[in-house]
Order: C-alpha cells, then sequence, then structure tokens
C-alpha cells in the first residue's frame, strides 16, 4: 500500500500517542491514582465479605463520599434498619449507634498523599509488594484496572484492586491470605458518581449527648525500648499510648506498606480468649512475657512470621 | 446421833419408809440459787452462759469461707487485661492505612467496637 500523504500519518501518530499512553499507564501511577482522595461525588452499596474457615459474613452498607474527605456510611442490619452510622468530616469521625442510642468520636488519621507517613508507608510498599495490572475488567458495566499487588516475602497476604477508570474509586478489593482463599473482600454493588446529594448528610447528632465519648484516647510517647525496623520489611510507622481504664498500654504500628502489625506493650499480661473475638477472625495473634514486660502481636501474616518477630521484641 | 444410832432397828425402819416415799425434783429456780450461792461452776461453764456460741460460730464460720474464697478467687484469675479493647486499636490502625484495606468501610472496626462498647 501506498502512504499518499506520509505528514498526515505522523500527525495522525502524535496526535494518537497520547491516548494510547492513557490507555496504558503504568500500575504505579493507577495505584497512586486510587489512593488519592476521588475528586468526584459518589455514593453506592458496598458489601464487606469476610471468611475465615467454615465462618462468613457479610455487611452491606450505603455509602456516600464527597470531595475532599467527607463520608457516611451506614450498615444496614438484614431487616433493612439502620444498625450503626460512621460520618466523618476528614479529621473527626463518628461512630453512632442507633438502637443503643450511643454515639463515639474519634480522629481521623488516615495518611493522604504528600504527608511523610503516606511517603513512608509509599516506599515500604514499593520495596515489599510487586505492583503489576492483571488486565482491565468491567465491574457493573464500568471499566476498570486489576491490580496485583503480590508480597515478595512468603507469609504475607496478596491484594487484587479494581480500579474505576474514570474516577479512581476502588471497586472491589480482595485480601487473600497466604496458602488459603479469599478471606475479606469489598464490593461496590451500586455505584453512581458524580452523584449528588444534600451536604447535611454528612451532619449526624450525638444520640445521646451524655454517653458520647471518644474511642481513641490517646496520649503521650512511649519511652521504652522500641525496636524500629522488624523482620518482613516492617518499619515503625507509630507509637502511642493508649490510656484503658485502670491501665496504659503502648500501642507500635508496624507497616510493610500495605499489612499492618500492631505490638502492644503490657505491664500485665493480656487474656487471649481461646476463640479471638474478631468478626472476620482473621488476625493472627501472639502474646508473650519480655524483659519489658508483655507483648501482644497481633497482624494479618502468618503465624511463621509473626512467631519471627516477637523474637525481635526478646532481646 | 451416832453410827451405832442409825443402825438401831427403829431408824433401819425409819430409812426404809423414806426411801419407798415418792420423790420430787427440788425446784429449778431453787437449786440454781443454791449451785450459785454454794457451788462455784468450772471455766467453761461459766464461758457457755457468757456467750451465745451458736451466732459466735456462725459468723467464724462464714468469715472463714470467705477467706478461703478470696484467696482461691486471687489464685484462679491473675491479673490481666482484657482483649477486646486491644483488638479495636488494632482495626482502628488497620482501617487507617495509605492503601484501603480489604474492608473498606472498616466494617471489622465499627463491630468490633459495638460488641465491646456493649
Amino acid at each position: 500500500m501506498k502512504i499518499k500523504n506520509p505528514f498526515l500519518v505522523c500527525a495522525g501518530l502524535v496526535f494518537c500517542a497520547p491516548i494510547q499512553a492513557e490507555e496504558r499507564p503504568s500500575p504505579v501511577v493507577i495505584l497512586k491514582r486510587s489512593i488519592s482522595a476521588p475528586t468526584v461525588a459518589y455514593q453506592g452499596v458496598i458489601t464487606v465479605g469476610t471468611r475465615n474457615g467454615r465462618e462468613s459474613r457479610i455487611d452491606e452498607v450505603n455509602v456516600h463520599f464527597k470531595p475532599p474527605n467527607r463520608y457516611r456510611w451506614e450498615y444496614m442490619a438484614p431487616d433493612g434498619s439502620v444498625e450503626r452510622v460512621v460520618v466523618s468530616n476528614g479529621t473527626e469521625e463518628k461512630i453512632c449507634f442507633p438502637k443503643q442510642g450511643k454515639t463515639l468520636t474519634g480522629r481521623v488519621t488516615r495518611p493522604r498523599p504528600g504527608m511523610p507517613l503516606a511517603q513512608k508507608e509509599w516506599n515500604l510498599l514499593l520495596a515489599n509488594y510487586n505492583v503489576n495490572v492483571a488486565g482491565i475488567d468491567t465491574i457493573m458495566g464500568r471499566p476498570a484496572w486489576k491490580l496485583a499487588l503480590t508480597p515478595r516475602m512468603a507469609g504475607k497476604c496478596h491484594r487484587l484492586l479494581w480500579v474505576d477508570r474514570e474516577t479512581g474509586v476502588i471497586l472491589e478489593n480482595k485480601k487473600f491470605r497466604p496458602h488459603e482463599d479469599e478471606a475479606v473482600l469489598s464490593r461496590f454493588v451500586r455505584f453512581e458518581a458524580p452523584a449528588v446529594f444534600a451536604d447535611t448528610i454528612f451532619i449526624e447528632k450525638n444520640h445521646d449527648r451524655d454517653r458520647a465519648h471518644a474511642f481513641d484516647q490517646r496520649y503521650g510517647t512511649p519511652g521504652s525500648f522500641i525496636p524500629t525496623s522488624l523482620p518482613g520489611g516492617f518499619q515503625l510507622v507509630s507509637a502511642d499510648s493508649i490510656n484503658l481504664r485502670d491501665h496504659v498500654v503502648t500501642q507500635m504500628r508496624y507497616s510493610d506498606g500495605l499489612s499492618l502489625i500492631s505490638v502492644f506493650q503490657t505491664s500485665e499480661p493480656v487474656a487471649i480468649p481461646n476463640d479471638v473475638n474478631t468478626p472476620s477472625a482473621i488476625n493472627h495473634v501472639i502474646s508473650q512475657p519480655t524483659n519489658n514486660g508483655h507483648i501482644t502481636l497481633v497482624g494479618d501474616i502468618s503465624d511463621d512470621l509473626l512467631k519471627e518477630i516477637s523474637y525481635a521484641f526478646n532481646k | 446421833m451416832t453410827p451405832d444410832d442409825l443402825n438401831s432397828p427403829d431408824d433401819v425402819e425409819l430409812r426404809l419408809r423414806l426411801s419407798r416415799l415418792p420423790r420430787h425434783n427440788a425446784p429449778s429456780r431453787l437449786m440454781t440459787k443454791l449451785r450459785h450461792e454454794f457451788v462455784s461452776p468450772p471455766w467453761w461453764q461459766s464461758w457457755r452462759t457468757a456467750f451465745s456460741w451458736k451466732p459466735a460460730g456462725a459468723f467464724a464460720a462464714a468469715v472463714l469461707v470467705a477467706a478461703l474464697w478470696l484467696t482461691y478467687q486471687k489464685r484462679e484469675k491473675p491479673k490481666t487485661i482484657d482483649f477486646a479493647p486491644l483488638l479495636a486499636a488494632h482495626m482502628r490502625t488497620q482501617s487507617q492505612t495509605l492503601v484501603p484495606d480489604s474492608d473498606m468501610t472498616a466494617a471489622d472496626f465499627s463491630y468490633q467496637l459495638a460488641s465491646y462498647e456493649n
């Protein structure tokens, strides 16, 4: 075939190049976009399913979001009534239990891109996980990038994310435990963006003002021995003292960029129930005495890796 | 009267006749009064009358049982910290990571908080 006008062909290629690039962004770019706050308001319904062996649970949640960071989550009971409501203005979060007439408040400390903590977690994520585009799927008729986050070390969970191409919202989020089927799945079953709704939806009065209290009273910083890094690529991201009625507990949080381990240091031993009462029962727990009191490790990693990590506190 | 007098035939007869008479108990108040005036009771009897032993014994037994129970409780249940608030704190942290947790609406946390608070 003879090209009649090579200039026109070149111009066409130059014109189409950005479209081609936009069609195939790098997985890191897609991931970065998904963890940034969406710039569009949306509403929908998410189902959260957790499975551990024979036990499973499903939550249905009505979701409203408005940029930059306001959200409202309504957890529905099987009979259609609202069991609990979570409302946030970005800095404070209220958890309301309408049936019990109780409201709890707490700070929102979710790291946002640009914050030093976010940068640290981001660097850890890229160091400990491989990020790949596993394909393009259609979720509720919307094209979505399928991202695979695979750990570079055995004993950790791997993750699949479906990121909406238009808005960057994560439409589906699956976590798989090592050598097991999926453990936790969140999935939009209805999604509408852009959505229009009144701002009053983000105002939730305290159901019982006298009984409203904080659920994360934290103060001070711990002074005892704290390792800054742990086996498995985990790094210390924060540490606080938590006031629990008649005890002060130190919580150290270690992240590998995706998984999180909490290490609690206590003066007294922690009573771990035989059947750990987690709704999803996905967390592994080790509790043991050390030279600095007792430590309890909680994390969604394999028992072997958690055990290896616990040795770091026996030094 | 001498012992020889008591052995005389008249006295023997008198003693026999007396022994055949019906016996009557002396009034108890009179006996108590006589004992109190002429006989000193042994120490345990004086204690027995001074205290009311039944309530005192019951009280002592109750104290003993309570002491044993408290000792048992203290030994069986060492001072420990409840795990539920620690788990809630962990879930709170897990819900605030850079990449959203697979439980995107932190359902685990609020569920755990609800069971802990209730």
